[in-house]
């Protein structure tokens, strides 16, 4: 399976969404990973229901940006996601019950 | 003060900085310190809240039910609270305790545990490990059995506590030490810090204030809160004195101007086991009590007991501070200080300023003894 074509969506992982930024812990590591607007928009869009190719074409869309620039930078971070464990990459976009709750606050 | 969440720390880390205003602009309790009860299974000279053996029955009658923890919990998640620390008291005297972290862990916080290790059977080590917690934080006073036990006043509790880290660091948990130091166990530190070391365990912080009891005498905990003389021997101990990095110049005034202070309920609070809602854990004026009013509605309503501590950014807001020669070595606690001296809370923390000056004498001699070095 292409990258591009894989489906991501996040483990069950604390996490909050403040305004228009992110809190994300990595529990097994014991880290906090702050993530601002754009891997906000990235790891919400991490629901098994987009491909990474949708996600990109759907931040560049979101925030006029350059799709090459959007694609460089979207596909590292959900490979970092993807190295630490943060998300699993599927093939198709079932449901599934793996994500916690996440809040949006103060936004 | 044990769990303090509402440190204000100069910027480190910029985006980190931005989401923790956000925070604050968009009342966001992003970090909650829950006290579940104050029973406790130990009865530890110096604890700032743990109900005396003959008083628990009452006690237990007006703790918080599950319902209403959950409930409360299930606000925190709507309003964005990431962090929940669970703490006593001894948490596991609670028989629902399990029934909570999970409501926690379901709704998405990452939680820390504090315990003294007492309670934990193999049992309730594996359904802690099930529920994966951020740490588990364990109270240790000595590596001499005998000094921790006569702290905790139970028989046998430093084994149990032994027997529970190398329980729970199997099962892969983060297991942080924690200890208090004072009088009885000064002279014990070097020991303990190995113990720390030979245990593999994740982290061990040290302490060496003794908070006022919030409830009896409140200031039985202070006999045994070291005197200047002893903090010195404690922070010129080889173990901890490699800890103070001497800084390029002495503390000017200018220092207060720098140093901020701790900004109570600005994105944290306490939760005592009967719903009393407070800034910190050290600042004991409710703010409210979620059993009288939803929590969302009480965190949001106006402040005006809180503006005079929101009001101070710096120490150079607080005269005494201002000048101060030790202001750059001072930790005070607004919460203890109103404690221990109600009105005249701005005045000088006297703990604080006693911790200060120890620091400040070895900080003094770290500065000459580096001179010295580069003049051979």
């Amino acid at each position: 399976m292409a990258f591009n074509e894989a489906y991501p969506h996040r483990k069950p992982v604390p996490w909050r969404v403040i305004d228009t930024e992110t809190l994300v812990v990595d529990v097994k590591a014991g880290l906090l990973f702050p993530l601002n607007s754009v891997a906000t928009r990235i790891w919400q869009l991490c629901d098994g229901e987009h491909s990474v190719e949708e996600i990109v074409r759907l931040v560049t869309a979101e925030f006029d940006a350059d799709k090459q620039t959007v694609e460089k930078d979207a596909t590292g971070f959900l490979r970092e996601l993807l190295n630490r464990e943060l998300i699993l990459l599927d093939k198709k976009p079932e449901r599934r019950q793996t994500d916690t709750p996440g809040t949006q606050s103060g936004g | 003060m044990e769990g303090c969440a509402q440190k204000r720390e100069p910027e480190q880390h910029s985006l980190l900085h931005t989401i923790a205003r956000k925070a604050d602009e968009n009342r966001v309790p992003l970090e909650v310190h829950l006290e579940l009860t104050y029973r406790c299974n130990a009865q530890c000279i110096h604890c700032y809240c743990v109900v005396p053996r003959d008083l628990e029955e009452p006690a237990k009658k007006r703790e918080l039910t599950t319902d209403e923890i959950t409930r409360l919990l299930d606000d925190l998640a709507e309003m964005g609270t990431l962090y929940l620390n669970f703490s006593g008291g001894e948490v596991f005297v609670r028989p629902d305790f399990f029934e909570i972290a999970d409501h926690a862990k379901q709704r998405g916080f990452a939680f820390r545990v504090f315990t003294n290790g007492i309670g934990l059977t193999e049992e309730r080590a594996h359904r802690l490990a099930a529920l994966e917690p951020l740490t588990v934080e364990l109270s240790i006073y000595s590596a001499d059995p005998s000094v921790h036990d006569s702290i905790t006043r139970v028989p046998g509790s430093f084994d149990r506590l032994v027997e529970n880290v190398s329980r729970l660091k199997a099962l892969g948990l983060r297991v942080y030490l924690k200890t208090v130091v004072m009088k009885p166990n000064l002279s014990g530190l070097e020991k303990l810090h190995q113990l720390g070391k030979d245990l593999d365990i994740f982290a061990h912080t040290y302490g060496c204030e003794m908070s006022p009891r919030i409830a009896g005498d409140i200031h039985a905990p202070g006999q045994y809160q070291l005197d200047e003389g002893e903090l010195f021997i404690y922070l010129a101990s080889p173990v901890w004195r490699k800890h103070l990095t001497p800084v390029a110049e002495a503390p000017t005034e200018e220092a207060a101007r720098r140093h901020l202070v701790c900004a109570p309920a600005s994105i944290g609070c306490c939760v005592d086991p009967y719903g009393n809602v407070f800034p910190c854990i050290a600042l004991r004026v409710p703010m409210g009590n979620i059993r009288e009013q939803p929590f969302r509605e009480l965190w949001n309503s106006p402040r005006p007991f809180l503006q005079e501590f929101l009001a101070l950014e710096t120490y150079a807001d607080l005269p005494e501070c201002r000048s101060c020669e030790l202001v750059d070595f001072c930790r005070r606690c607004h919460g203890d200080n109103l404690f221990e001296r109600g009105a005249d809370w701005r005045s000088c923390h006297a703990r604080a300023r006693m911790a200060a000056s120890a620091e400040h004498k070895l900080y003094q001699i770290r500065i000459r003894e580096m001179e010295g070095a580069s003049h051979e």
